[in-house]
């Protein structure tokens, strides 16, 4: 009854004027951002992270949720139209959807992929918000030693599972973790690393500087360097929107499989929708019997993909809104418009604040069926996202990411730090540093020290007290887990490559 | 024999500097004095140590092939897009909201226009990026001032010339 009630709390709010502006208007944004390549719509997100604080924090997640949804479900038009993927979650979408276009039949691609969107995302909410409570239950029950292990654990397995050399991955974690460190001291409330002397290190490292350099200045830069946006010749010509019963009723399996294979990688921390779309797509072109046409329009390919990568962000909300551990960069995002409103994201999140909760989840109900209904009747008007002139919209985000920077502090300490990352950014490109587990080591960071001191402080043990199955069970299994999927993550390319050298001596 | 990855002993290089330089910072760090709190150095000194373990990794062993990450005008243009992002925070801090926003989004916008409408001639380009950084300063002036009330530099300088 009383999660009914927080329910249509939530929607009656969405419902009101003001809020169904901002899930039109979040989820539009977000497709708009998704379908061009390059940007996506975390930069959009991470832009309107200053300006969130203006926002009750209920809307403030209802506006990210749903540029959250729309910019997974716009990644498919640009990978379709283009052959050119809008976000990595719809790389895989390229290799056969865009043969439909070569083909002349991109409505069909568009259609399948507009649809696959849908199945992938609400059932995966409402998966979300039956385990969510279930998780949450239990993790109020979770000590200092076992929320550790957990923030620990969910650190590990973005280095070990995420793509990219494993060392460099743990690079970006002891970095992130000096980085983190720098400001008041957790417990004593003592400076800790004050540069320079300068008093405003005092509060540590803006996480929206931060995620405004690394993101939004970085990677406009980069395209800028790289000279890669031209002029798009988008002469496709897309008909209208036909429900795709056929090849949807031919697929059914595949399009189960996928969703399945969506929400467990979701719910993994460091993978998110790229994994899923490319895992997804592989099995099934392993397990089908017209594996030949994989590649050259299939259905299926596009259908395994798009379900796949949108079923992974109702798995990502699990451990996110039960935990507090966010399972990919969107996931910070959610963490630091949270942070931004004094609103701390823990065990205790959902039991403290259900109502975000429950608006997240009808946000994200209704921003999937926002989504649907513009792609269906707004299909024509696909090729024309793909030619908004890219001027006109990275001056801006760089302006707005420069301003928020300065908001974010409320001095230039904020724009100096943006600018730091934005170098930082550039150079972790340059050497293959991967962002990913520095900005997750970095969020996490306080909380992972803070429940390492405190556990440590209540036991006499010192940390010999996280690896005791005796008494911490949940604690010593998450440690050992992380520490498991390192040493897996560590060796298997180990064994590929020795396998490589075998296959070529014969 | 196959060249060493030099950026790979180059970054392996600077994480063992910069882990000996956080274990010194952190050594520093005074107790809290609570029973059974490692106090403030502990945390720091894992990520040094997890540095320092990835610095020797790298030296060791690094990837066979470094890929070319720019080219030399790649770079060349980077730096002149941040050069612009520095330019940006310098008019900010001394020539306030008003006049930094407008001038760096005319700058801005036809720096990129250059990539996006390559068949415009350069006054074209000009026209429009001027009349986009007029429109889009005194938008984002209504949008956060006006709109959000948010306060906004006035500008160093300008303070410097009321007086």
């Amino acid at each position: 009854m009383e999660v009914l009630n927080y329910f249509l709390g939530a929607l009656k709010e969405l419902c009101s004027l003001t809020g169904f502006i901002y899930v039109v208007i979040g989820t539009l944004a977000g497709v708009v951002l998704g379908a061009i390549p390059g940007l996506g719509s975390s930069t959009l997100m991470v832009v309107l992270l200053p300006i969130s604080y203006r926002m009750s924090p209920t809307m403030a997640m209802a506006l990210f949720i749903s540029i959250t949804i729309g910019g997974m479900s716009g990644g498919c038009i640009g990978s379709i139209l283009l052959g050119i993927p809008g976000t990595a979650s719809s790389l895989v979408t390229v290799f056969d959807g865009y043969e439909f276009t070569k083909q002349g039949h991109p409505s069909r691609a568009l259609s399948n992929a507009v649809f696959a969107n849908f199945l992938g995302n609400v059932p995966s909410v409402i998966l979300a918000i039956a385990c969510c409570k279930a998780v949450a239950t239990w993790a109020v029950k979770l000590g200092p030693w076992e929320y550790a292990a957990l923030c620990f654990c969910a650190i590990l397995m973005v280095v070990g599972l995420s793509k990219g050399n494993m060392v460099k991955s743990m690079v970006g974690v002891g970095l992130a973790i000096f980085m983190a460190s720098i400001g008041e001291d957790p417990i004593s409330a003592k400076g800790r690393f004050i540069l320079f002397g300068r008093m405003e290190f005092l509060d540590g490292l803006n996480i929206i500087s931060v995620m405004l350099g690394l993101f939004a200045a970085k990677i406009i830069l980069l395209e800028y360097a790289r000279q890669e946006k031209t002029e798009n010749a988008v002469d496709v010509k897309v008909e209208g929107f036909k429900f795709p019963a056929k090849d949807l009723w031919q697929n059914k399996w595949l399009v189960i499989r996928s969703w399945v294979t969506g929400a467990v990688i979701g719910f993994l921390p460091g993978l998110g929708g790229p994994v899923a779309s490319v895992m997804s797509y592989s099995n099934e072109k392993m397990i089908s019997k017209e594996k030949e046409k994989w590649g050259h329009g299939h259905i299926g390919g596009v259908l395994a993909a798009e379900t796949a990568n949108n079923a992974a962000i109702g798995g990502a909300l699990i451990p996110l809104l039960a935990l507090g551990i966010p399972g990919d960069a969107a996931g910070v995002q959610f963490i630091a418009a949270l942070n931004i409103q004094g609103i701390q994201v823990g065990p205790m999140f959902m039991r403290e604040q259900p109502q975000i909760v429950y608006m997240i989840f009808v946000g994200a109900l209704l921003s999937g069926i926002v989504v649907l209904l513009y792609e269906t009747l707004g299909m024509k008007t696909f090729p024309a996202l793909l030619k908004i002139p890219y001027h006109y919209l990275y001056s801006a985000v760089i302006m707005l990411a420069f301003i928020g920077a300065y908001m974010s502090t409320n001095s230039f300490y904020g724009l100096i730090v943006a600018l730091f990352f934005c170098i930082l950014g550039v150079l972790f490109d340059c050497f293959g540093v991967p962002s990913l587990p520095f900005l997750m080591t970095f969020i996490l960071s306080p909380m992972l020290e803070i429940n390492i001191r405190r556990g440590m402080s209540y036991s006499n043990n010192g940390l010999s007290e996280f690896f005791s199955f005796a008494r911490h069970p949940i604690s010593a299994f998450f440690i050992i887990l992380g520490i498991l999927v390192l040493v897996i993550g560590f060796i298997s390319p180990l064994f590929k490559k020795t396998k490589q050298n075998k296959t070529a001596e014969n | 024999m196959k060249i060493k990855n030099k950026k790979d002993l180059g970054l392996g290089a600077f994480c063992i500097v910069f882990a000996a330089l956080i274990a010194y910072l952190s050594m520093q760090l005074k107790a809290t004095g609570y029973e059974g709190d490692p106090g403030p150095k502990m945390f720091p000194l894992i990520g040094s140590v997890i540095m320092a373990v990835c610095g020797i990794a790298l030296i060791i062993a690094p990837e066979k092939e470094a890929k070319v990450f720019l080219t030399k005008e790649q770079w060349k243009a980077a730096f002149g897009l941040f050069g612009m992002y520095v330019g940006f925070a310098l008019m900010f801090w001394l020539f306030g909201f008003i006049i930094a926003v407008p001038i760096s989004l005319f700058i801005i916008t036809f720096m990129l226009s250059k990539l996006s409408v390559k068949d415009a001639t350069v006054k074209h380009r000009l026209i429009i990026s001027l009349i986009y950084g007029v429109v889009g300063g005194a938008v984002l002036y209504l949008a956060y001032v006006v709109g959000l009330k948010t306060q906004m530099p006035t500008g160093l300088l300008i303070e410097l010339l009321k007086k």
